[in-house]
């Protein structure tokens, strides 16, 4: 274990030595300062356990010092014991101990056991952070070492298969090279190579290529053409056949190998939990490969469609009230502030620059509540942003304004649904998650007349009656209760999706969306769910093309993740979606593509027909007079 | 040295596995046969890394001998993680008969493995580390792994 570092702000030289002399004979790691600002100084350098602050000293105090610091410095950990010769009486130490939020106040003169109990005592309480909640405080560290990493994902035992863009993410940022293996509670193994922060390849059990569907919707080749590469006798793939039988260009293959990474990456995205190992070995750059550029857009994308909000809503609990760190790269010409998140958050990179909660961000009305928590885990699954390690509130308010949205977040929830959406199933008795329940609920408010008193005492009592009610067999026997349901569930979610199926072919919208809404609240993890909540809502918005409606439209859209896109349903949808826009020549364009992927889609055949007798009206209305000279030249070479 | 490398020294019905390298979906493992032996012992000590393919093909392979005896020596950590967490790895009638814990430390960061041999180190009654490591410039050293998941494949027989 690394050895805890002190810092002695003291004026008085010899005291000062002398208390070192004693605390590195005690195998601690001790610098000096004199003055607040040599303090400083050395904290920029130096990450410490312990402030042992004179209050007397030249220019700033140092109690001053220490509020100033905490105010300034809030992610710093560190456990401040306050000195003093002259403040000696226990209503001044009192008020002293309040406002630093010091451990320990120490008259001079002191005797050195007390010293070494207090540290001793610190060191045995202060207890280590859970793995998961290290994980994501990890891009709080400047350089992230191949141990640490390696460390980290070992010292979680399971985790759920939604972090692991997360995962992705740190292996990608942090340059590794190796083998990243994921094992399924079913036994099947995944596994991503790294190389230099580039994934180079991605083995997923489920072996189906897409390949071919993957060329058709990108437009590299027709229907056409894959028949004809697949008559010619050889052995080859059917990328390399195509570019034999020059249908194709390599790079189109290269393309196409890249996006059918993204689907496979995808495919590991799901609700299930997985166990971890990586391996840090010399893995050869071999292309196509996903580097840490293209990767940010996948990120976004799997964020967007992959991660259900019920689980981002528990993964942020526990930070709700802690501060949001920006990180220095976080500028807002970054390109992920560019990303459609982030963008359709209106001001939110001014909002992270000062520092803001997700508490305060969520009181934000006009904020999407779902594309924030989206927006906010990319940037943390980037590394841009990180939350401080204490709950911060500026006032009692907000601290007030935090508990009662927690309170409404948990209420109504048995225990073990409570502990589930709080992170805190692991313990068995309340005092043992009593540190972890108070960083939850942030400091405990020392005056009883402030108004967050009651109901910071309510909720830290709910949680620890909830942990001591329920022990580790009747945890095991709730868990089973709920997977049962939740598989009950996804049954009847199944069932009211194949009835909206029928009904959307029959063109009654209302209808289906009313049961696809039911279906959703059942479950989050149904397929293609968001295509066709898009296909009703479009379907109902086609006349009156209500732009509110339409940008939510995008939003679905947004939310369907790459393996959900490569069959004849989705450029249909898209089709629809650009009829709506007015921007028929790309509805053609998506419509030909649902053809060509099913030639008995009656619905893209009909719609299709519909375009093309629109574009031609439109083409009839066209005036050379009004037109931009581009069209002109287009419509005088077409009548040509 | 090559990417991947296997030798087979038979003996009679007994063989000595010695591996190397990179285990991936690039090794052929149908090449070395595996009938016709009732007690293997898989000498793993260069094996540099594995993959989920590698994994796949492992298990493939060694089902297509699951009636003999099988030993792993000089298991790396890499080998001894894939035991703790895919069933089969090491199959039901196989067993550890020495393998490498890393050690570090803190101060200087120097790493170290060191080997756990069966009889000595661990047994039935479970693992007596040894008393002290010292890395090369004689600082103390601390085992570094998570005993508690590292050591798990020891309950399993």
């Amino acid at each position: 274990m690394a050895r805890s570092k002190i810092l002695i702000l003291e004026d008085d030289k010899t005291l000062s030595q002398s208390l070192a002399e004693a605390l590195e004979k005690k195998s601690f790691d001790v610098i000096m300062a004199s003055t607040a600002d040599e303090a400083n100084g050395l904290l920029n350098e130096h990450k410490v356990d312990y402030i042992f602050a004179d209050c007397l000293l030249p220019g700033m105090s140092g109690d001053e010092f220490v509020i100033k610091l905490k105010r300034d410095k809030p992610d710093r950990k560190f456990k401040v014991i306050l000195m003093s010769g002259i403040y000696t009486d226990k209503s001044t130490i009192q008020d002293l101990l309040k406002r630093t939020q010091a451990f320990a106040f120490l008259k001079k003169p002191f005797d050195l056991e007390q010293i070494f109990n207090i540290v001793k005592e610190k060191e045995e309480v202060v207890k280590p952070e859970s793995p998961r909640k290290m994980l994501y405080q990890i891009f709080s560290k400047d350089m992230v070492s191949t141990r640490e990493k390696r460390k980290l994902i070992e010292s979680i035992e399971e985790v759920s298969a939604y972090d692991l863009p997360f995962i992705y993410s740190l292996l990608t940022e942090t340059k590794s090279s190796g083998y990243l293996n994921i094992y399924f509670n079913d036994s099947s193994v995944s596994g991503i190579a790294f190389s230099n922060g580039s994934i180079v390849a991605v083995d997923v059990e489920d072996r189906s290529t897409y390949i071919g569907e993957l060329l058709i919707q990108s437009g590299y080749v027709s229907p056409a053409d894959i028949q004809k590469a697949l008559q010619s006798k050889n052995n080859q793939r059917l990328g390399q056949r195509l570019i034999s039988s020059n249908l194709m260009s390599p790079h189109a293959l290269d393309l196409t190998m890249i996006e059918q990474m993204n689907v496979r990456l995808s495919k590991t995205i799901s609700e299930k939990t997985v166990k971890l190992n990586f391996s840090a070995s010399e893995v050869e750059l071999t292309q196509p490969s996903i580097d840490s550029e293209l990767l940010l857009s996948y990120l976004h994308d799997w964020i967007a469609s992959k991660l259900p909000i019920n689980w981002l809503k528990n993964l942020y609990v526990m930070w709700a009230g802690h501060q949001i760190i920006p990180n220095a790269q976080l500028k807002s010409d970054h390109p992920c502030i560019q990303m459609s998140l982030v963008q359709s958050l209106d001001g939110l990179y001014d909002r992270l620059q000062k520092r803001t909660t997700l508490s305060e961000l969520l009181s934000v009305s006009e904020y999407n509540q779902a594309a924030l928590y989206k927006a906010l885990h990319f940037l943390v699954t980037k590394g841009l942003i990180y939350f401080s390690k204490n709950v911060s509130f500026d006032n009692v308010d907000e601290h007030f304004d935090y508990l009662s949205r927690l309170k409404n977040q948990i209420q109504n929830r048995t225990d073990f649904e409570l502990l589930e959406s709080l992170g805190l199933t692991q313990y068995n008795d309340a005092e043992s998650a009593a540190s972890e329940i108070e960083t939850l609920l942030g400091q405990e408010p020392i005056k009883k007349e402030a108004k967050s008193f009651a109901l910071w005492y309510e909720l830290f009592n709910k949680i620890s009656t909830a942990i001591n009610s329920l022990n580790p067999e009747a945890k095991i026997q709730l868990k089973k209760a709920i997977e049962k349901n939740e598989a009950e569930n996804r049954i009847k979610a199944s069932q009211l999706m194949d009835e909206a199926k029928k009904e959307l072919m029959l063109g009654q919208f209302q209808s289906a969306l009313v049961k696809l809404n039911e279906a959703g609240k059942l479950t989050s993890t149904l397929f293609q769910y968001n295509i066709y909540i898009a296909w009703s809502r479009l379907g109902m918005n086609m006349q009156k093309k209500d732009k509110a409606v339409i940008k939510e439209i995008e939003f679905d859209l947004m939310q369907i993740p790459a393996d959900e896109r490569y069959d004849f349903l989705y450029p249909y949808v898209m089709g629809l979606y650009y009829r709506a826009t007015n921007d028929y020549l790309s509805a053609k364009k998506s419509f030909d593509k649902a053809l060509a992927m099913d030639n008995t889609f009656l619905a893209a055949k009909r719609e299709l027909s519909l375009i093309e007798q629109m574009i031609k009206k439109t083409r009839k209305n066209d005036n050379i007079f009004t037109m931009d000279l581009k069209d002109v030249v287009t419509v005088l070479f077409k009548k040509k | 040295m090559s990417k991947f490398e296997l030798k087979i020294d038979k003996n009679a019905d007994a063989a000595k596995i010695v591996i190397a390298g990179t285990i991936d979906e690039d090794v052929d493992f149908t090449q070395y046969s595996l009938t016709g032996i009732n007690q293997m012992e898989f000498d793993l000590n260069s094996v540099k890394s594995i993959n989920s393919c590698g994994i796949r093909e492992w298990i493939k392979w060694l089902g297509t001998n699951s009636k003999a005896k099988m030993t792993y020596i000089n298991c790396p950590k890499i080998i001894i993680d894939q035991i703790n967490m895919v069933d089969g790895f090491l199959p039901s009638n196989g067993r550890v008969l020495s393998f490498y814990v890393p050690y570090y430390n803190d101060d200087s960061g120097t790493e170290k493995n060191v080997l756990f041999r069966h009889g000595t180190e661990f047994g039935e009654a479970g693992v007596t580390p040894p008393g002290k490591v010292l890395d090369d410039i004689g600082n103390a050293m601390e085992m570094d792994v998570i005993e508690s998941k590292y050591f798990k494949f020891l309950n399993k027989k």
